[in-house]
């Protein structure tokens, strides 16, 4: 009852050219196929490394493998592959790269399909796999809706799904139509299933994955020099792309070709010119040369596909303007960072302004302003603190203390020339932009030239490095980029300064102390990024000093820390209160933090204050005597963070907490049989501390007015545990956009990359002061597991509990605290259909909390007691000593 | 061929046990070496006539102990003794009806044998448990993963299992004719226990009874909320009859007008499905996905909100009142459930054989 016949019914064709290194698991993939009637053409293109070897060693475990190599290396991938057809013998042939591999069920997913729809194609979807960080992500999941089509008219977009591996093919139909790989042509997949689709009687379309595609970004990202053989590939491109309008001509298929069109002007045409941006001007020029008479020769009105600034960029390809390329494309490259002036017609809409607005020519009627249009990007509705400035780096110099920073800004809204006053900050930032006030010293003095005119130039210089707020320092190897903050008429906007030219400036700002020096270096999206390290000869010497010397004294230190703590612990307490914070990020502290620590010294200046930055993961950053000594005499622990399990609060020590501190999910020091302390040494109960009621700290208009949101949609704060974001932007505002107005703080304060077009209506306030008064602007809290859910519990505000993960983190990963399921304040959500609908019948109520979520809310807040502000934090902790 | 087909036990009397034996029986007789494999007893023994069609093992010869070392030990001696039967002849195919069958038969060295996994819960009931992770970590790489119904596979299907098929349990017999019963009887036929809400059907039944004098509600079953049932909500309700489960189901339902599902969780009902299958017109409430691939809400049966008496008792009345609404309900059900016929999921079986051997 097996179904093998003799012949295999699948032939998989494997290709492989010097890649021994990774064709086992390639191999292997294939080898592990739920289907086993199957045969395993290995084409080796004249490979010069041990892959003759690794097939061996393969064929004598499994017999299905062939093995064929070429005399010759082809060049390509076609030739191979085309052998690989010829060899084969089974009914059905699909595709793999040696770098690749199978998904266990992907050939017998798809024979399954091909087989119960008598189809003479199938395909299913591609895993991207970053080698890297091995996240994954389905590629163009959208075109593989599952389906029977007759023809490819009934899905013309599918012509998208451009590659050969992740489909079968009916062998008998290739070799009767003559579908082969063309060959001596560059990306010769995308006329082989372009051919592919036109031909097949039936198209069968599955929804599993069926292939996971290795990509290795930083090979393709890296470098200039790797990017030579840019020129070639778009003449490759192009070629095949000739080729296919040629065949799709001749078959007189013309719906197909408008398709293909629209998918090379969206698509294709966005990667080529991207790469401008890269090269240098010579090969860019080259490359535009390639491209601006093809794309001159397609119907142009198709270009209404185009996203509008990718249209800016193909208007200025076609009058051949490659710096007006550049421009364009650097807006979308960067997320909408406006390099351009901008021309607010009346009536209509916004126009992007460049030389060409006037008097450029038009391409096939088209005229200038139907190019330049960018209305659709709603950038006029952008209010002051969303705007993108380009703050644009011309010079950066620095040596033997003395500075310079010089740059230029385009004023493409016109806002610095209209306001009555403007105030330009450098700044240092982290990634938690405002919370580290670190400035350059002398930095506030800067000057900026012409504020009416288009470009405003601007100009640092100091000598002096950098200065921070005491203790909250940098240490090595954190990072941070250079920014502008830009006050106008009281409302602040802060956007990094950048870099246009790909050989950045690199130089070393010194610091107050020899210990640490700033290296600056270009980041992504241009802007100039710095690391924190020892990088003077002077502070190198300290730094190699003192690293022999912790290196070696490593075991005599822990004793004296031991000795510190223990004796520390007995005597009695100092006068003197700890600022515990981090959540991952040092030198991180809230701002309710940074308030209590200015309440205490207008209060009690003799009281000392020492700040501590733990990582979450690390608990202690740095193993110093000092350190331990002060914790161990603190009288107060002002804890900005969830403790980490790895600390220990002396039993003296009163400790407060603030709103950031009060975690929802299990940290393992309220649970006994986490605790790793000795239990001689635990203290009885572990009752939460008293915690500042952040939420209803300031008032919601004033903070709606002070961050700048919009007063006719609803506020949504969404703040995930986490970085990453995981509300489909798009979907979400699509469905709620005009009724929402979505907020995201990220959990550790990293940035959450928001789409350009989405910007209207969602809004980063990531970092942490901006989180704050977040907080009390927002109405409604969408969150996974953060501990701003206590905050918004007390305010009696709505709160929906949204985590796709939620099963596997609460019975897996790590637990809650209070069983939100049972005892949470807001339902629970597990997909975006869920939270949509929630979100939903919270509109449809007035925002106003249902039962039981009202009772529940009041009691998952009164598990801690709140506190009103500063001042009565300071009598908390001070009435307790 | 050989077919193992594996439970957590196979002598409780649960739906998964009961498929297990329908499907070893149909299997067996069509000439197959079929032996049943339960990991550990269990301790109602409820006797299946296993006949001469199929053998039954079971691993361990008592219970796993709660203490962890032990029950190590019982691992190894329960993966030693079911690799011994892997090994015990040439290669055919093992079927895992349980979950926690399946997580032992993953210690074992497998040379030849697919695999197929069963899931019996819907993909609620997976997600809201451990099951799902648990699920992830040993059905992803099977040979087939086969869910009762197409909405549970799809969604499993959504969770990275590449492998999925549906496959329903068969019936376990198949009225010759429709039942022609005009009885005025409501017929409630399950465990007496709250997930399958009983209540619910009694608190319509105080709604519907005044105006239905003819009609009566028979409460067939027995379990945990009985005494209450009775005693309480049950007591002061006209025309309740309250009988002891049954072991002729099929008997029940013939004399039956209307059956009525209450049940506020519920996997793949197969009282459900038995009903439909003697053309008996149904209530159902809207609580998993096995009830909406079986109930085609208007046209195969009524669809109730989940635990809402009121639009229960509303649904019943539309059927209590109109005996044509019956009929033509009851014969669109039998005629829907055709393919649950054991001979016609055993076909299904027997192709997906085919698939997996491949």
């Amino acid at each position: 009852m097996s179904g093998v016949s003799g012949f295999p019914d699948v032939s998989i064709v494997l290709i492989t050219f010097n890649d021994a290194a990774r064709l086992p698991r390639a191999l292997a993939s294939l080898s592990s196929q739920t289907l086993r009637n199957l045969e395993i053409i290995v084409v080796d293109d004249a490979s010069s490394d041990g892959t003759a070897g690794v097939v061996q060693s393969a064929m004598s475990s499994d017999p299905r493998i062939r093995y064929v190599r070429l005399d010759v290396n082809s060049g390509g991938c076609s030739g191979p592959r085309n052998r690989g057809i010829r060899e084969a013998s089974g009914t059905w042939v699909m595709f793999c790269d040696s770098d690749d591999e199978y998904e266990r069920h992907a050939a017998k997913n798809l024979l399954l399909a091909v087989e119960g729809s008598d189809a003479d194609l199938g395909c299913g979807v591609v895993e991207r796999v970053e080698v890297k960080s091995g996240a994954t992500k389905r590629w163009r999941a959208d075109l593989h809706e599952p389906g029977v089509l007759e023809s490819i008219d009934e899905r013309p977009d599918l012509i998208a799904d451009t590659v050969s591996v992740n489909k079968i093919y009916r062998r008998e139909w290739l070799n009767g139509r003559g579908i082969e790989f063309p060959e001596g042509v560059l990306y010769e997949d995308q006329l082989f299933t372009l051919k592919a689709f036109v031909e097949a009687r039936r198209i069968c379309v599955i929804p599993e994955t069926v292939y996971r595609w290795y990509v290795d970004r930083l090979g393709s990202d890296l470098s200039i020099t790797q990017r030579r053989h840019e020129v070639r590939n778009v003449r490759g491109r192009i070629e095949v792309n000739r080729l296919i309008d040629e065949y799709l001509a001749a078959r007189g298929l013309t719906e197909l070709a408008r398709t293909k069109t629209r998918k090379f002007l969206s698509h294709d045409l966005y990667l080529y010119l991207s790469t401008l941006l890269e090269l240098d001007d010579a090969d860019a020029m080259a490359v535009a040369a390639e491209l601006a008479p093809y794309v001159a020769a397609l119907d142009l009105a198709e270009a209404q596909c185009q996203r509008p600034a990718l249209r800016v960029a193909t208007y200025h390809l076609l009058v051949g303007d490659l710096d007006g390329v550049r421009r364009a494309m650097r807006f979308i490259r960067w997320s909408s960072v406006v390099d351009a002036p901008l021309v607010i017609a009346d009536g209509s809409g916004v126009l992007w302004g460049c030389a060409h607005l006037a008097a450029g020519p038009s391409f096939q009627g088209l005229g200038p302003e139907w190019w330049l249009d960018v209305s659709a990007l709603g950038l006029d509705r952008a209010t002051i603190s969303q705007r993108r400035w380009c703050h644009r780096l011309t010079s950066l110099a620095a040596a033997g203390g003395t500075w310079s920073v010089e740059g230029n800004t385009v004023d493409a809204f016109g806002d610095l020339g209209r306001a009555t006053s403007v105030e330009f900050v450098l700044m240092l930032a982290t990634r938690v932009m405002a919370s580290m006030p670190l400035t350059m010293s002398g930095s506030d003095r800067g000057s900026h030239g012409d504020l009416s005119a288009e470009t405003c130039e601007w100009r640092w210089r100091g000598n002096g490095g950098w200065s921070a707020v005491p203790d909250a320092g940098l240490r090595p190897g954190d990072r941070g980029f250079l920014a502008i903050r830009i006050v106008i008429d009281g409302v602040a906007n802060v956007m990094p300064v950048r870099i246009h030219d790909w050989a950045a400036p690199s130089c070393v700002l010194s610091g107050p102390s020899a210990a640490i020096d700033l290296q600056t270096y270009p980041g992504e999206h241009g802007v100039l990024r710095w690391r924190a390290g020892r990088y003077s000869r002077t502070a190198r010497m300290l730094g190699r000093l003192s690293r022999w010397q912790s290196g070696l004294a490593a075991p005599i230190s822990r004793v004296c820390r031991a000795v510190a703590r223990r004796v520390g612990e007995r005597l009695p307490t100092a006068p003197l209160v700890v600022f515990i914070g981090g959540g991952g990020q040092p030198g991180e502290f809230s701002g309710q933090a940074h308030a209590v620590s200015a309440a205490l010294l207008r209060r009690r200046p003799d009281v000392g204050q020492a700040w501590e930055a733990v990582r979450a993961d690390a608990g202690e950053t740095s193993a110093s005597v000092r350190r331990s000594w002060r914790l161990a005499r603190a009288r107060w622990w002002v804890l900005d963070t969830a403790l980490p399990v790895t600390m220990r609060r002396p039993a003296h020590a009163r400790s407060l907490a603030t709103a950031e501190a009060v975690p929802v999910v299990r940290t393992g020091s309220e649970d006994p049989d986490w605790d790793i302390t000795p239990p001689a040494r635990r203290r009885g109960g572990s009752s939460l501390p008293r915690r500042w009621d952040s939420a209803g700290a300031m008032n919601p208009e004033a903070a709606r007015r002070q961050l700048d949101l919009p007063s006719s949609r609803v506020n949504v704060l969404y703040a995930p545990l986490g970085d990453e974001c995981l509300i489909d932007l798009p979907a979400f505002v699509e469905r709620l956009g005009d009724r929402v107005h979505l907020l995201i703080a990220s959990g550790s304060g990293g940035a959450v990359d928001i789409p350009s077009v989405l910007r209207s209506s969602v809004r980063d306030v990531s970092a942490s002061a901006a989180r704050e008064i977040a907080y009390a602007a927002s109405e409604v809290l969408v969150t996974d597991f953060s501990p701003v859910m206590t905050d918004f519990a007390s305010a009696g505000r709505p709160v929906v509990v949204f985590s796709p993960d939620f099963d596997r983190f609460v019975t897996r990963t790590r637990g809650t605290v209070v069983d939100l399921i049972e005892a949470g304040p807001g339902p629970v959500t597990r997909s975006m259909a869920e939270l949509d609908a929630e979100l939903t019948a919270l509109l449809g109520r007035g925002l106003r909390v249902a039962e039981p979520y009202l009772g529940r809310s009041r009691r998952f807040a009164e598990r801690v007691t709140p506190i009103a502000s500063a001042d009565a934090f300071v009598d908390e902790m001070l009435g307790g000593a | 061929m050989r077919i193992l087909i594996m439970a957590n036990n196979v002598q409780e009397l649960g739906g998964a046990q009961r498929v297990v034996h329908l499907l070893a029986q149909g299997l067996g007789s069509r000439g197959h070496d079929v032996v049943i494999i339960g990991v550990v007893p269990h301790e109602a023994r409820h006797s299946y006539e296993s006949g001469p069609t199929y053998r039954t093992v079971t691993l361990l010869d008592d219970p796993y102990p709660k203490d962890a070392s032990e029950r190590l030990a019982h691992e190894g001696v329960a993966t030693v003794r079911l690799q011994r039967l892997l090994d015990d002849g040439p290669p055919g195919i093992v079927i895992t009806a349980q979950l926690w069958a399946m997580e032992h038969l993953a210690r074992c060295r497998l040379d030849g044998w697919p695999v197929i996994g069963q899931y019996h819960s819907s993909f609620e009931a997976a997600r809201a448990g451990r099951d799902l992770t648990r699920a992830k970590a040993v059905y992803r790489d099977v040979d087939a993963f086969a869910l009762l119904c197409d909405e549970d596979a799809s969604s499993f299907r959504a969770e990275g299992f590449n492998n999925v098929v549906t496959m329903p349990n068969p019936l376990a017999y198949w009225p010759v004719e429709a039942s022609d019963s005009n009885d005025p009887v409501v017929t409630y036929l399950g465990r007496f226990s709250a997930e399958k809400g009983p209540r619910f059907l009694l608190e319509a039944w105080r709604l519907l009874a005044p105006d239905h004098p003819q009609w009566r509600l028979d409460m067939v079953g027995s379990g945990p909320l009985e005494q209450e049932l009775r005693g309480g909500l049950g007591a002061g309700l006209p025309r309740v009859t309250f009988r002891p489960s049954t072991t002729d189901p099929m008997g029940v339902l013939m004399g039956t007008g209307i059956l009525a599902l209450p049940s506020l969780t519920e996997g793949f009902p197969l009282a459900l499905a038995e009903a439909m299958a003697c053309g008996v017109a149904c209530v159902a409430s809207d609580c998993s996905s096995g009830v909406r691939a079986l109930v085609d809400d208007g046209r195969t049966g009524l669809i109730a909100r989940r635990g809402d008496a009121a639009h229960l008792a509303e649904q019943l009345a539309r059927l209590m009142e109109s005996p044509d609404l019956r009929k033509r309900l009851g014969l669109a059900a039998r005629e829907s459930v055709e393919g649950l016929q054991s001979a016609t999921v055993i076909d299904r079986w027997e192709a997906l054989f085919v698939d997996v051997l491949r």
